[in-house]
């Protein structure tokens, strides 16, 4: 399951939840070749991965374990975050942005479906390779 | 301000653990740049981790290991505030290339010279355990001051009241313990050691043992005096009591008899006597000698040093004996007892941002401040037998000529030192009576605890 924090939230903000969630810092993966920088915070069943993805101008949490719906509730409750409907919206303005970010997210709704096929014909470059990122991106582990 | 990359305490940097109005806290002081800073003990334990092999994230990693992390945010901004103030170094020690010139082998063979006549008692008041800022600890005295704490109650648990000496190395070697209000840990209610109450004198680090002798080798004998920092230093002289003893096992006949832990310091050799002369070792210890045989309580002692130090830079050891007395004329003594005066000032201020209301070198610091603010003139001897014995102590002991500056400088630091405990004894509050009675021993203390030696340095 992966939640998208909304800009300009990042690692100040999940290490204040960190604390307040109880998560302790795990190990912390640095920016190397492609690789996103990542944090990754624990529980005693589950683990917290905090992205800060260079590539596509986003930070989010990848959360692993039996049963992170819990988890992913109350990483919402305290962290602010973006839903799939907001990134959605963002699409009006932003639709490079936002076609990455349904990846992230792992967008599952029909009109997401429908924005990412759109793109992934349309005749601007940046918005095709937005478009491949995102359908690649839902099919990353964790993507739901 | 940018963190070093793998970041490390600076080696010279003084980390002490405080419990200061009731409020644990570690001072970092950094005697290059005289800076004094104050962090959180649970902000020094995670300091302790930045050996130079840990990058930021690895810090990050080790703090939570330690169940001590707050942020990366909480930690980059500790060490962009020490970065800015200049404690921090990057990366793990390099091994420094061999001096240019090798410092003076220690001869274990060296017959020891003890100051004549002089014996000291301690009159367990713990005026000394109030004093110093660096109570210093083997890992092996500080293992067993461990175990005796076992048996006290002390306001901090004794097994995390240890800092390095210097700097941050877990591993150094030498450790100094916490202070409570100023004092040892150990030292109890009663002006009493706790860890000699408990287990006998051999339970106390060595330096508190060997207190206050001092050891300087002139490359003849090793001088033994006494440091001149301590009411009891100067009580002892006055009218020695009868449980008084030698300041070192009487004994010991060299350097070798004393144990490895004897720190000896040496006496350069050329002399540096003033900026533009410089003499033997023999006519120093000739020039001591006859200062020590002359020095009776009958002179100023004020004017003995300053009529030296004119004599000495005029022509050199040379007839330099108490004949040369010549007391300074205000205009004279002035910026010397202002440059004082204005580092004590200084320094007061600082203390009173983080010691405790009833922390002694607090109220020390604040005395001197305030004796030395316009000082009266003329100053004359209250007690020149007192005054006579520091320069004997201090000649016998070529204290003058070890500590970095030529023995003509270091004739009108004491000189000023001097006139301006004569001061202390006019005006300001004296810290405990024994302070009133000879105010030249927190003086000298404090120019080494509280920083204030630096002050002769500013003076032409």
């Amino acid at each position: 399951m992966r939640i998208l924090l909304t800009p300009p939230a990042g690692r100040d903000e999940v290490d204040a939840a960190a604390l307040a969630l109880g998560w302790s810092l795990a190990n912390v993966y640095p920016r190397r070749d492609g690789r996103p920088r990542q944090v990754v915070y624990a529980t005693g069943e589950a683990l917290i991965t905090f992205v800060d993805d260079h590539r596509v101008d986003a930070r989010y949490l990848v959360l692993s374990g039996h049963d992170p719906d819990a988890l992913a509730d109350a990483a919402r409750e305290t962290l602010p975050t973006l839903s799939e409907a907001a990134v959605l919206e963002l699409a009006a303005t932003d639709r490079v942005r936002a076609l990455c970010w349904l990846g992230v997210v792992g967008a599952t709704s029909p009109a997401a479906t429908r924005v990412i096929e759109e793109a992934l014909e349309s005749d601007e470059a940046p918005v095709r390779e937005a478009a491949r990122f995102a359908a690649e991106a839902l099919g990353w582990e964790g993507a739901s | 301000m940018t963190i070093p990359e793998r970041p490390r305490l600076a080696p010279e940097v003084l980390a002490r653990l405080h419990l200061a109005d009731g409020e644990a806290k570690v001072i970092l002081h950094d005697p290059r740049r005289d800076v004094v800073l104050e962090i959180e003990p649970a902000s020094w334990m995670v300091l302790r981790q930045a050996d130079g092999t840990r990058d930021l994230d690895a810090l990050c990693l080790a703090a939570a290991r330690s169940g001590l992390y707050r942020g990366e945010a909480d930690l980059r901004a500790l060490l962009e505030g020490l970065a800015e103030a200049g404690v921090l170094v990057d990366g793990i020690p390099q091994p420094a290339p061999p001096a240019p010139v090798d410092a003076p082998a220690r001869d274990e063979r060296r017959p020891l010279e003890p100051l004549p006549g002089y014996r000291f008692a301690c009159d367990g008041n713990g005026s000394c355990c109030r004093t110093y800022g660096s109570v210093t600890f083997t890992r092996l005295e500080a293992l067993r001051a461990r175990v005796t704490a076992e048996r006290m109650t002390l306001p901090l648990p004794a097994d995390e009241a240890f800092t390095p000496l210097s700097g941050g190395d877990p591993e150094s070697w030498a450790l100094a313990v916490a202070q409570v209000e100023g004092r040892c840990l150990f030292l109890e209610g009663d002006g009493l050691c706790g860890l000699h109450r408990r287990d006998g004198a051999l339970a106390k680090p060595f330096p508190c043992r060997f207190y206050p002798a001092m050891l300087v080798d002139d490359g003849v004998a090793v001088r033994v005096s006494a440091l001149p920092e301590c009411s009891c230093v100067y009580a002892s002289a006055e009218r020695p009591s009868d449980d008084a003893a030698p300041l070192v096992d009487p004994g010991a006949r060299t350097l070798a008899e004393l144990g490895p832990q004897a720190t000896v310091v040496h006496v350069p050799d050329p002399v540096p006597l003033s900026p533009m002369r410089a003499g033997s070792v023999a006519a120093l210890r000739a020039f001591s000698a006859a200062l020590v045989d002359a020095l009776d309580g009958t002179q100023d002692a004020a004017a003995v040093a300053w009529g030296l130090a004119a004599h000495i830079e005029a022509r050199g050891l040379e007839g330099a004996t108490v004949e040369a007395a010549v007391a300074p004329a205000r205009d004279e003594a002035l910026p010397w007892l202002s440059a004082l005066g204005a580092r004590a000032r200084e320094v007061a201020g600082v203390e009173a941002t983080w010691r405790g209301g009833s922390d002694r070198s607090r109220a020390v610091a604040a005395w001197i401040a305030e004796a030395l603010a316009d000082p009266p003139w003329p100053l004359e001897a209250t007690d020149p037998a007192a005054e006579a014995f520091y320069l004997r102590s201090l000649a016998h002991g070529h204290r003058l000529a070890v500590e970095g500056r030529p023995l003509s400088h270091g004739l009108r630091d004491r000189a000023t030192r001097i006139l301006a405990a004569r001061a202390m004894a006019r005006r300001g509050a004296p810290v405990e009576p024994q302070d009133a009675r000879w105010p030249l021993a927190p003086l000298e203390a404090a120019m080494r605890n509280l920083r204030l030696s630096p002050y002769a340095d500013s003076v032409a």
